[in-house]
């Protein structure tokens, strides 16, 4: 099948979404999939790689047509994903990522009639969701929406019942790490926070609980990888609290490092504020057998489990997340079973090959015009119900 | 109430907007909201904005399309009313377009007019602000 990747943000730009996407593509490739990626051009692109392994990229510079409110601009636009759709001649369309740029799939549904897969990888905000609404005419106008997980399945088919019908879970897969898990080191104990550094992940919180953690265990340190829009307030915040020394600001890693920083982690701290539709870091902590402190919100009571993988505190909470923090610190034992517990899950539930041969079946019954509900993943629960 | 007689031109301190290859693009400076529109939508955009009538503009809808008069009458009426309310278009009794708008060549197959309304865009750039440099991004190896 000829797939038209739609992801608007791809390699190498770092994240959940594009590590996921980059990793679906290449395994789509493999079971025969021919693929070619949509995605944004930021201004700074002018010499992003063009092709990932073999698959041409198509980077468009759709925020500075919509941010210029200039009409010839995002005309000229609509034309260039119209001659692309026409030159690839796409069997299906896989909108992996939804943003500010799918009007310009949208609006150049004529020249590629073929169906439309929506992935969600994060509730939308209700009020985005209206039928004259983007994202909203976007999941009216699909063919299929694969939520990333429960949380998301549940949230959508209660907000838009109209597309509950057409509406699966395939959980986010993982990679099976080349090398085994190192052995859980306690001393000193090292926390470890990786993402996007923006507020909505609440690594503030994890700077308040660490103030409070040093005056138990004076050694604790805590590394944020990452980069983002927030990392200057959350190294201002680390100076107010007097904790600079103890806190590490790593930057952006690379995917293929990100099994070392977690092997040096104690415990891996997760304290979103917003509903995480998955959560990749939660699982990847798991798949190196590391405890996870996670707040109670959106997919992360899935992944995690409290008292399995893990341990759950409500968001916002520095005190409970130290509590739940320290608890794993003092009692190592607990923080060795649940990190083994983790890894057997997500062994169990997030596998990769699961999630290619889930996506390879949805992929190929919707084109083959079949129904594409015998594909769905076996491991997800019908969505709610809509209410009446 | 709008009638045959009733004439729009594009709103100057609202609205910008270009036909490209048959797609009408218009944008509400004041609000920031995208419309677009194809086919019979583009061509019913051009005739208004041109000051043709409802009127007038039915009768080159139906000559232009496999259509019947009342039908595209029908149809421009709710599509101008949409516009007027997003005031893209507003009421110009006394204009006149232009030319006589003469209809040559085969008729076209005609589907209904749909206006696409991208209202959410501030806020879906305001939910997704520009990532980092691509070239800080340690991530070389695919």
């Amino acid at each position: 099948m000829r797939i038209l990747f739609w992801c608007e943000s791809f390699w190498p730009r770092i994240g959940g979404l594009e590590i996921l996407g980059a990793r679906l593509v290449r395994s789509l490739r493999e079971v025969g999939h021919e693929l070619a990626v949509v995605t944004l051009q930021e201004l700074d692109e002018g010499e992003a790689p063009s092709g990932f392994e073999g698959v041409p990229i198509h980077r468009l510079p759709f925020r500075h047509a919509i941010e210029s409110m200039d009409p010839v601009r995002v005309a000229r636009q609509h034309a260039q994903v119209r001659e692309l759709k026409n030159a690839f001649r796409p069997d299906l369309v896989h909108v992996y990522s939804t943003a500010f740029g799918a009007m310009f799939h949208l609006g150049t549904r004529d020249a590629a009639p073929v169906p439309t897969l929506q992935t969600l990888h994060s509730p939308p905000h209700v009020d985005l969701l209206g039928p004259r609404g983007t994202l909203g005419r976007t999941l009216r106008a699909a063919s299929w929406i694969a939520a990333c997980s429960q949380s998301v399945a549940d949230h959508v088919s209660a907000a838009v019942p109209e597309v509950a019908s057409r509406l699966s879970v395939i959980w986010n897969g993982l990679e099976p790490s080349p090398h085994p898990a190192a052995r859980l080191r306690t001393d000193p104990p090292r926390l470890l926070c990786l993402g996007r550094l923006d507020p909505k992940k609440g690594f503030d919180t994890a700077l308040l609980a660490l103030a409070e953690l040093r005056e138990r265990f004076p050694t604790v340190r805590l590394e944020i990888a990452g980069d983002g829009p927030a990392r200057a307030d959350l190294e201002e915040l680390t100076r107010k609290l007097g904790i600079a020394p103890a806190v590490h600001f790593a930057g952006w890693v690379a995917p293929e490092e990100v099994d070392r920083r977690l092997d040096e982690a104690t415990v891996v701290v997760v304290p979103s504020r917003c509903e995480e539709g998955f959560c990749l870091v939660a699982a990847e902590a798991g798949r190196r057998e590391r405890p996870v402190v996670a707040t109670r919100v959106g997919s992360l009571p899935d992944v995690v489990r409290h008292g399995e993988g893990g341990l759950l505190v409500e968001a916002d909470d520095p005190a409970a997340l130290a509590d739940a923090v320290g608890w794993l610190l003092e009692a190592p034992e607990h923080a060795i079973r649940m990190g083994q517990a983790g890894a057997r899950r997500v062994g169990e539930e997030f596998g990769w090959d699961r999630y290619v041969e889930a996506y390879d079946a949805l992929i190929r019954r919707l084109v083959g015009g079949e129904d594409p509900r015998a594909a769905a993943d076996p491991q997800a629960r019908p969505p709610v119900p809509a209410s009446p | 109430m709008l009638s045959q007689e009733s004439r729009f031109a594009p709103d100057p301190d609202e609205c910008v907007s270009k036909v490209i290859d048959g797609e009408a693009i218009i944008i509400n400076v004041t609000n920031g909201v995208y419309y677009s529109m194809n086919g019979v939508g583009t061509f019913i955009w051009e005739l208004l904005a041109e000051g043709h009538s409802l009127g007038e503009s039915a009768d080159l809808v139906a000559a232009r399309y496999e259509v019947d008069r009342g039908t595209a009458f029908e149809d421009l009426t709710r599509l101008a009313g949409e516009l007027v309310d997003e005031k893209l278009l507003v009421l110009a009794p006394d204009v006149r377009p232009g030319g006589d708008g003469v209809i040559t060549g085969d008729q076209l197959v005609y589907t209904a007019p749909e206006l696409s309304i991208y209202r959410d865009m501030s806020a879906l750039l305001a939910l997704d602000p520009p990532m980092p440099r691509l070239k800080d991004t340690p991530w070389k190896k695919a």
